[in-house]
């Protein structure tokens, strides 16, 4: 083979390992190889795991002898760090679980194992994916591999600077607000949200447990679908999981004719760079010319962002009450055990953790609040019910993923809660519960911007086939307008 | 009871209200398959989910929540079809996630009532609800240092709240009682306080006798007897009467009974409450119970052991106390059912099973001691007359422990009656060769030395002798010699 293995998309790489074309073990190399020469300037990683990658290669090559193998079986893939391996530190970048081990495994992390899956590490993050650059982290910030100057998005910044520096093939990350797709956004990516209970979340460290998904990061929408083909489906694990044995990859043909879509209202683009104007732009447009039609619609979004602010801090504030030091983790000396309480979670959390637990708990207080908590859950039921109306009328929606390209690692430092206004567009689908798929839509000239794709709860299809149609028209302005060495999809043509 | 005091009566009554958690028997935790059994080492039923580990998530147990609704069905609650879970949060060291997964908006059941009879009557206390939760971990505090013991973290509870409806101690034992008896019939717990598989605390103030506001209550916490519940109840109200009375102010507090001293003491103030900041539980989807559920659920249930008791007495025959003893638990009430069937002697058949079976049993397990047709027929050789009451109960065991035919052990153990004359001529004549004194008053009038005599015959015979036959013999020699 001339191409690099590490260039190669999943579904490349797979129709190679089948074919006996290379070995898992080769791509196993080439990927450790290729960590050894970038993570230096990336830092995607906190712990890499080269020798269970080793191992899993070649139990993975044995798996490919026989026909039948899974689609994914012998790849390279990473897991952001608060997904846990048995037998692997996983310290969700916090002092407090610094030299944590656990002794299960997630879900997800458990069925790519079983389907041949070859982990090459566990990935940098905010401190339990609080934050959406990555900075926040007992390890140090991760780097964009398209500008090492600039952030990699968060909180799920390492899985995504992983893929694009062709540190894996894929990645698994974590979104509560946008923490997977923004990530991907600023790394020229693709990374599905799926519909809340789609996926596992057993073994994942709760930050909103009604939130929280975990997400696949790829190169491209086909990768994106080969992904959910594997984490996708019930676990006994999870109550809040349902049935699923849908085949994603059958659905990204078919094209959007026919289809209809909604856009925001201009104003409410008024935030954006206007890079990201353009790209919507275009993208509504090509959307025409494929014979779908384009409406503007109504979505909740700034109703929906502050909402989320308060239900993911009050449900982080309870999820992070088990760090009390008395089991596991960072454990601090107390006279009695409230001391000990008190001293570990004041020296095992960081600023933007302990700001969040605060806010939560406020708002969860009876005391203060006065039934605060119930006001904002029925203004979700308020936003849950004009998305539905909103998506009623429509296939899927097209938005903006982030207001901006990847941001300058540092900017935010002196003014922490201004980037809370990152997610703008992207926690609605969290706080309904609906699927949003993040694709590149274009460039600044030098950092790419990315469009999502939201539709209703278990339209994953609709979302996948309007998605693969969009890529294939945007691929070249992509390409042109990012123009530089990133990977795959964000390469210039 | 002094006078001053049997006045203060008269003038004051106590409100009472009982909040009980009882364990769920499932034998599994309620959120995790840990096992969850009273006695293990500390710590070996534990993991990810009940020690709180990052990312383990909590799967309802369907057990539990059948439990839970048969408690409910058999107090006659409403049953919710929908319910939900709720977090309770606070930081403690018994409790893994810093939370604890209960029910407060929407409980499994509401309403009911547990039927009690005291020495005012019968009557029944309403019940407000029942709600199912996990239990926290156990402290056990060893001088200066506290252990936890996980084993307990995540085993299934439902916590059963009365009206304030009861007025005396008595009654709050007979509400004890009787919800203890209905709840291990129905198989929905051991009930065993001893052990914490049922755990009280109760509610109490004390108003003056007229009064339709509620006074300032005291919570005593942990109580584990019913007796110590009685007694710490009127402790209390002599407490807060004697307060009441001197015109001070009954300060809302948490307390405890001290069972050395017998007097409770405070805990805490229950002023400036904990704030719980409750909310949904979102890792656990409402509680759905469908019609199907909910049919199979109670088809699953066992009479009420009142009902049972009732059966008993009216196939059998069974002395009412008996029938109460005989329905500890379902499967003590089939295994008596089993053995009385087997026999056209009920009557013998209760006595033996109560007298010297029922000791050998756990009650609310019980294993077969005996089987229904060895133990039949002993009943038979009693009915017919071919053994005496004593031998027979020995018989009960020897056949237990041989798993021989009762027939056969009686035979080679010359356990049967001697009722033939031939046999006890002898006995008669040293008997009485024995007893010159009795012998003598006997035959001067004095009837009843008989007694003594047929005494020192039946301890001759070791037992055997048929008593009535060898007093007749007796009566009749003693008579002709005269």
């Amino acid at each position: 083979m001339n191409q690099d293995i590490t260039e190669m998309t999943a579904a490349e790489l797979s129709r190679a390992l089948h074919r006996r074309e290379l070995s898992s073990s080769d791509a196993a190399a080439a990927y450790l190889g290729r960590m050894t020469q970038t993570e230096s300037t990336i830092h995607a990683y906190i712990t890499p795991t080269a020798r269970r990658a080793l191992e899993a290669a070649s139990a993975a090559d044995e798996m490919l002898k026989n026909s039948g193998a899974p689609a994914l079986c012998g790849i390279p893939y990473a897991a952001k760090d608060n997904l846990a391996v048995e037998g692997v530190r996983m310290t969700c970048a916090s002092k407090m679980l610094a030299d944590f081990v656990p002794d299960y495994t997630a879900a997800v992390v458990e069925r790519a194992d079983s389907a041949g899956c070859v982990l090459l590490g566990k990935t940098n993050m905010d401190e339990f994916a609080m934050g959406s650059s990555t900075e926040r982290s007992i390890a140090g910030p991760t780097h964009n591999p398209l500008d090492p100057a600039c952030s990699a998005g968060g909180s799920s910044g390492g899985s995504a600077a992983a893929v694009a520096a062709r540190e894996a093939v894929w990645a698994i990350g974590s979104d509560t607000g946008g923490s997977a797709r923004q990530p991907a956004s600023f790394c020229g990516l693709v990374s599905l949200k799926p519909t809340y209970g789609l996926v596992s979340r057993r073994g994942m460290t709760e930050l909103a447990s009604s939130l929280d998904c975990v997400c696949p990061i790829t190169r491209d929408v086909t990768d994106c679908a080969l992904a959910m083909n594997l984490l996708a489906g019930r676990d006994p694990g999870d109550m809040t999981t349902f049935d699923s044995d849908e085949d994603y990859t059958l659905a990204l043909t078919g094209g959007v004719s026919g289809m209809t879509f909604g856009i925001p209202r201009p104003e409410m683009l008024d935030e954006c760079e206007s890079s990201v104007r353009r790209a919507m732009n275009r993208a509504a447009r090509i959307l025409e010319t494929l014979g779908a039609r384009v409406t503007e619609v109504d979505l909740p979004l700034e109703m929906a962002l502050e909402i989320y602010m308060v239900v993911a801090a009050a449900e982080a504030s309870s999820n992070l009450a088990r760090f009390d030091g008395l089991r596991y983790g960072l454990t601090a000396e107390g006279a009695t055990a409230a001391d000990r309480m008190r001293a570990t979670r004041s020296a095992g959390f960081g600023d933007e953790v302990k700001r969040r637990i605060l806010t939560g708990a406020y708002a969860l207080s009876s005391t203060y609040g006065g039934g605060y908590y119930r006001k904002i859950k029925a203004a979700q039921a308020t936003v849950c019910r004009e998305t539905d109306t909103a998506l009623d009328t429509v296939d899927a929606v097209l938005l903006p993923t982030a207001s901006g390209v990847a941001f300058r690692l540092g900017s935010y430092a002196d003014n922490p809660t201004a980037l809370y206004r990152s997610d703008c567009f992207t926690t609605v689908a969290n706080l309904t519960g609906i699927p949003a798929l993040q694709i590149p839509g274009g460039g600044d000239g030098h950092l790419p911007v990315g469009l999502s794709l939201m539709g209703k709860k278990r339209a994953e299809k609709t979302l996948f086939r309007a998605a693969f149609a969009l890529e294939s028209e945007m691929k070249p302005f992509v390409g042109k307008e990012v123009g530089r060495d990133a990977v795959g999809y964000a390469k210039p043509c | 009871m002094p006078s001053d005091m049997r006045s203060l009566a008269e003038r004051y009554e106590a409100v009472i209200g009982l909040e009980v958690h009882v364990e769920l028997k499932t034998g599994r935790k309620i959120f995790c398959s840990c096992r969850a059994r009273f006695g293990d080492t500390p710590n070996s039923c534990v993991c990810p989910t009940c020690l709180g580990m990052p990312g383990a998530l909590p799967v309802l147990s369907d057990e539990a929540v059948a439990l839970a609704v048969k408690a409910g069905l058999a107090l006659g609650c409403r049953i919710n079809r929908r319910s939900w879970f709720d977090r309770k949060n606070y930081y403690y060291p018994d409790l893994p996630k810093g939370y604890q997964i209960t029910q407060l908006e929407r409980p499994v059941c509401e309403g009911g009532a547990v039927p009690i009879e005291t020495s005012a009557g019968k009557r029944s206390i309403p019940l407000i609800r029942i709600h199912m939760e996990e239990d926290a971990a156990k402290l056990i505090h060893r001088g200066a240092e506290t252990l936890v013991d996980y084993n307990r973290a995540g085993v299934p509870l439902i916590e059963i709240v009365s009206e304030p409806a009861m007025r005396t101690p008595e009654e709050a034992k007979a509400y004890l009682n009787s919800l203890r008896r209905i709840l291990s019939y129905m198989g929905v717990s051991d009930c065993r306080m001893n052990e914490g598989s049922l755990r009280c605390d109760v509610n109490i103030s004390v108003r003056r006798r007229g009064d339709t506001d509620l006074g300032i209550k005291c919570e005593i916490k942990n109580v584990n007897s019913v007796n110590y519940v009685g007694r710490a109840l009127e402790e209390e109200i002599l407490r807060q009467t004697a307060l009441l009375e001197a015109g001070e102010e009954i300060r809302p507090e948490t307390r405890r009974f001290n069972e050395d001293t017998g007097k409770t003491e405070k805990m805490r103030d229950k002023e400036g409450a904990v704030d719980y900041r409750y909310f949904t539980e979102p890792n656990l989807p409402p509680i759905v119970l469908t019609d199907e559920w909910m049919d199979a659920v109670a088809r699953s249930m066992p009479p009420m052991p009142d009902e049972a008791a009732h059966a008993l007495t009216s196939e059998f025959g069974v002395k009412p106390d008996n029938a109460v003893l005989l329905t500890a638990s379902v499967r003590l009430t089939d295994y008596f059912t089993r053995c009385a069937r087997a026999t056209s002697y009920p009557a013998v058949c209760e006595s033996l099973f109560v007298g010297e079976v029922l000791e050998r049993l756990d009650r609310d397990d019980p294993a077969e001691y005996i089987s229904p047709d060895a133990l039949a027929s002993i009943c038979a050789l009693m009915g017919e007359g071919r053994i005496v009451s004593g031998q027979a109960k020995r018989l009960v065991h020897l056949a237990a422990e041989s798993g021989e035919d009762p027939e056969v052990i009686a035979g080679r153990e010359s356990m049967l009656k001697i009722s033939d004359e031939e046999t006890l001529a002898p006995l008669v004549e040293a008997a009485i060769a024995a007893s010159e004194k009795a012998a003598a008053d006997y035959r001067r009038g004095k009837v009843a030395a008989i007694r003594q005599i047929l005494g020192t015959l039946m301890r001759a015979s070791g037992g055997r002798a048929d008593p009535i036959v060898a007093e007749r013999m007796l009566a009749e020699r003693l008579n002709n010699g005269k």
